[in-house]
């Protein structure tokens, strides 16, 4: 992962989102829909708790 | 991405600006400096904070106070009618201009709206930048906080902020601690060790049952213990089916239905007596449990608590201690504040040796008292989990209850009766009792056993042990497939927390990689920058960037004997960590790539002396404002309480040097850019008066101000301090002074007696004035009507013009002050009147 200082925040902040997807994880969707709709690290935690338990408790039933 | 520049703004009604329907406006110099002289109170901070309020959205020296003492209505200014209005106008490279209009109401809420922009909260985001506003209280923050925390300032200065956030994204999922918590992680292992241990236990019984039975099968051999159960339930009781572990056989009904009712009632007692045997041995392990390791640390505890003690009187002293305080909180009204047994802290400076050694008693008894406390929670809560109490229940006599001496345990303190080694004895005795009381359930069974033919008593001893074994079984493997979940949820989980953390470690590293090279290349700017304000100086500044965390460094490079570099902050003064702090400001600023290419800056040179302020001054002017020969240079609006600039400032107002400078003045209705006088007022007056708006102080004000007028326009000695009093009095005053001056000076034959008011002139002025002050404090607002009021009015306007002459040729009738005393005024070429 590379980030550019003559680049803005934004266009940084892309650069780790394409990375995540590049890393084809079940789980790089998970991650990047919560990074970047989460209000604050809290309620990141939460809807990591949720999705991520939700996605592991599926796969062990199946 | 386009460069927006600060045109102008419009303020009415916000923080101290009120200019009810006269908008402060202010023209700034966008491709140069502006700056803004105000005293104290002039309202010069309510610019910055209408920028703040209207781009931010919030006042951000706010954030730092505490809830008690914020309210979001002085927001709006306290004497305005309706909203609060602020109105900027930016303007881009091309010329295009982006116009802002945020409305503020009574609670302090925010609206914004605008003409030019669609979205006009997305467009002031876009310009919301820390580098944008800085005022004296915030940039010394930058040095003096720790280096996490300069590191999170840094990030958010240079544009990165936003970083922040998600590197504490990252580390909040991916601490062990909240692992643990979100997924159970730790539970889920703790349960695989549980259950693996129950697994063998239950494994152990069942081989030791069929042994008991003379079966001889491994208790892992499911299959074959099932068949061998499936070939007894055929034989005994003629039931013929694959049996599993998905049904339920009742063991019970089944032998009481195959042996009648000739042997029932020893029968059911055989199996009763085998239950008890079977919950003796659990509470046998239990009780041996128990008497181990935790009876030897808790003496060791209990031991360390008497240790406090100096005598066993302290424990007395103590209680006495307790028990008056209990005293005296039953009774209602009783002071705590004063009571000196109740509070030993009472005693303050007073205390003598005597309540010294109270006081030292009181505070042994009280750690003996916590350790003991501690003691008997982590003892009790052992009892519970050791199945004790079931024990008292079922065999303990009353009249020896242990648990009633254990919950009376302060008398045990008071007695100085309680013991560690007792409580091993009683546990001992009870361990005791259970081994009884097996011995007797054996001897029982065995003549129950003889009471019943052996081959019923056979069949019953076979009957229990497969279905002992044949539920065990079942618990097995209902912990089986809990095992196998937890392994396969661990062994996810594991992708999870592997992905997340090598996600965050790649994220840290890059993110430490762009800060290193942000701090390096901000570096040689910084240096310059503070040589500049501060001149030669000995000491180097140095940026430096941890690769671990969020660390930002600010360091002083090794000078005199030091071999390594020094940390900033302890060694700096507060001038010198001002201008470092500047300094870093000022190069992050410069090289940031926001579209707000303007910078706000609010008293920032008020730690330094007069000089060092100049070299700032100039610094701002050659290396950070835009001009011709610094186009990377930021649009700079410079607001200063500082005398010391005026001059500076007031040089450099010229179109040539790209600087506009303002003076800003005000009362409570009105500030404007340039000095108020005593006609601006007269105006707001009469307007309010015939608005029906009058407020009571505005006739206060106007006296005020014609008087302190005629003071520096005729150059009367007037003490100072007579005129900055804040006296109710302060008109009467100031006109007896003039009144005295006056007439010293026409004794003294300084001045032209029949130019100015006698003596009896000035006494009915004061009567009157008087008159007109003593009603207007006593007075409600609804007692003036509109008449009397502009009379009032009129009459300081008469006691004004007997201190002017009035020239024809003049502007406005020419009512001028008297510039010298002595002579009757001459104008060429116009008639004047005294």
């Amino acid at each position: 992962m590379d980030f550019d200082k003559n680049k803005n925040e934004t266009k940084n902040l892309e650069i780790l989102k394409k990375e995540v997807k590049n890393r084809n994880s079940p789980y790089s969707q998970i991650l990047i829909d919560a990074l970047f709709n989460s209000s604050d690290s809290d309620d990141f935690r939460t809807i990591i708790k949720n999705k991520v338990s939700q996605y592991i408790e599926n796969k062990v039933k199946q | 991405m386009a460069k927006y520049f600060i045109k102008s703004i419009s303020i009415e009604g916000f923080r101290g600006i009120n200019n009810a329907g006269a908008p402060l406006v202010i023209q700034f110099q966008t491709d140069g400096v502006t700056s803004i002289f105000g005293e104290n109170g002039k309202g010069k901070s309510s610019i910055f904070e209408a920028f703040l309020f209207s781009i931010i959205g919030r006042i951000v020296r706010f954030d730092d106070y505490h809830g008690d003492i914020k309210d979001k209505k002085t927001i709006k200014n306290l004497f305005h009618t309706g909203d609060g209005s602020i109105i900027i106008e930016f303007i881009d490279e091309s010329h295009s201009i982006t116009d802002i209009k945020v409305k503020v109401n009574a609670n302090g809420e925010r609206s914004i709206s605008s003409n030019a922009s669609a979205n006009p909260e997305e467009f002031l985001s876009s310009l919301n930048s820390a580098l944008n506003y800085l005022d004296y209280k915030s940039f010394e923050k930058i040095i003096l906080t720790s280096s996490e925390d300069t590191g999170k300032l840094f990030a958010n200065l240079v544009g990165f902020g936003g970083f922040i956030n998600i590197k504490d994204k990252f580390d909040k999922i991916t601490r062990t601690s909240n692992i643990n918590n979100d997924f159970g992680k730790t539970a889920k292992e703790n349960s695989r060790i549980v259950n693996n241990k129950r697994i063998l236990e239950l494994e152990t019984e069942i081989k030791k049952k069929l042994s008991e039975i003379n079966v001889d099968i491994e208790p892992t051999n499911k299959t074959q213990i099932l068949k061998t159960i499936n070939i007894f339930l055929g034989k005994e009781y003629a039931i013929k089916r694959q049996l599993n572990t998905k049904v339920n056989i009742d063991f019970d009904g089944l032998i009481k239905s195959k042996i009648g009712t000739e042997y029932e009632e020893n029968t059911s007692k055989l199996i009763g007596q085998q239950d008890s045997l079977k919950l003796m041995k659990q509470l046998k392990k239990g009780v041996v449990r128990f008497t181990d390791k935790f009876i030897t640390s808790s003496s060791k505890k209990l031991k360390d608590a008497y240790s406090l003690l100096e005598t066993p009187n302290d424990i007395i002293l103590g209680k006495l201690y307790d028990d008056a305080l209990k005293g005296y909180e039953s009774i209602n009204e009783f002071n705590k504040n004063t009571c000196i047994l109740c509070r030993t802290e009472n005693l303050g400076n007073h205390k003598n040796t005597f309540y010294d050694n109270i006081n030292l008693r009181i505070k042994s008894y009280n750690k003996f008292k916590d350790n003991y406390n501690y003691f008997y929670d982590d003892f009790i809560q052992k009892i519970h989990s050791y199945s004790l109490i079931e024990i008292e229940n079922h065999y303990i006599d009353n009249d020896d209850n242990f648990f009633t001496k254990i919950e009376r345990a302060n008398d045990y303190i008071e007695n100085n009766f309680f013991e560690i080694y007792d409580l091993v004895n009683i546990v001992l005795s009870y361990k005791k009792r259970i081994l009884n009381e097996i011995k007797q359930i054996n001897n029982s069974i065995k003549q129950l056993k003889a009471l019943i033919p052996p081959k019923i008593s056979d069949l019953v001893d076979k009957n229990n042990s497969y279905m002992f074994v044949f539920n065990s079984i079942k618990e097995i493997e209902n912990l089986q497939n809990n095992n196998e979940y937890n392994n396969k949820y661990l062994a996810e989980l594991e992708n999870w927390t592997t992905f997340s953390s090598k996600i965050k470690d790649d994220y840290e590293n890059a993110y430490n990689i762009l800060m290193n090279e942000i701090a390096t290349s901000i570096d040689t700017e910084t240096k310059i920058f503070f040589k500049e304000i501060m001149g030669e100086v000995d000491v180097i500044p140095k940026l430096r960037k941890e690769n671990k965390g969020q660390k930002v460094n600010i360091l002083l490079e090794k000078f005199y004997s030091n071999s390594t570099d020094l940390k900033a902050a302890t060694l700096l003064s507060e001038s010198y960590r001002n201008a470092l702090s500047l300094s870093i400001y000022f190069a992050a600023a410069l090289k940031s790539k926001n579209s707000g290419n303007f910078i706000i800056l609010d008293d920032i040179t008020s730690s330094f002396d007069g000089g060092h302020q100049l070299f700032l001054l100039d610094l701002i002017k050659r290396k950070i404002a835009i001009s011709s020969s610094n186009k990377n240079g930021k649009q700079i609006i410079f607001l200063t309480h500082d005398g010391m600039l005026k001059k500076a400032l007031n040089d450099n107002n010229k179109p040539q040097n790209k600087w506009i400078h303002y003076s800003l003045n005000s009362n409570k209705d009105f500030t404007i850019l340039k000095p108020i006088t005593s006609n601006d007022l007269r105006v707001n007056l009469i307007t309010k008066i015939k608005n029906n708006e009058y407020d009571n102080s505005g006739l206060r004000i106007y006296y005020e101000s014609v008087l302190l007028e005629i003071i520096e326009n005729l150059n009367l000695e007037i003490p100072f301090s007579l005129i900055n009093s804040h006296d109710e009095k302060m008109v009467s005053k100031l006109i007896l002074a003039i009144s005295e001056i006056v007439e010293l000076k026409v004794i003294s034959k300084k001045i032209k007696s029949s130019l100015l008011p006698t003596k009896n002139d000035f006494k009915t002025y004061i009567q009157q004035f008087g008159n007109h002050l003593s009603h207007w404090s006593s007075a409600s607002k609804s007692s003036f009507t509109t008449a009397a009021l502009i009379h009032n009015v009129n009459d300081i306007d008469n006691f004004k013009k007997s201190f002017q002459y009035n020239c024809t040729c003049l502007k406005n009738g020419g009512w001028v002050y008297y510039r010298g005393l002595t002579k009757n005024p001459t104008l060429k070429g116009c008639t004047c009147k005294i």
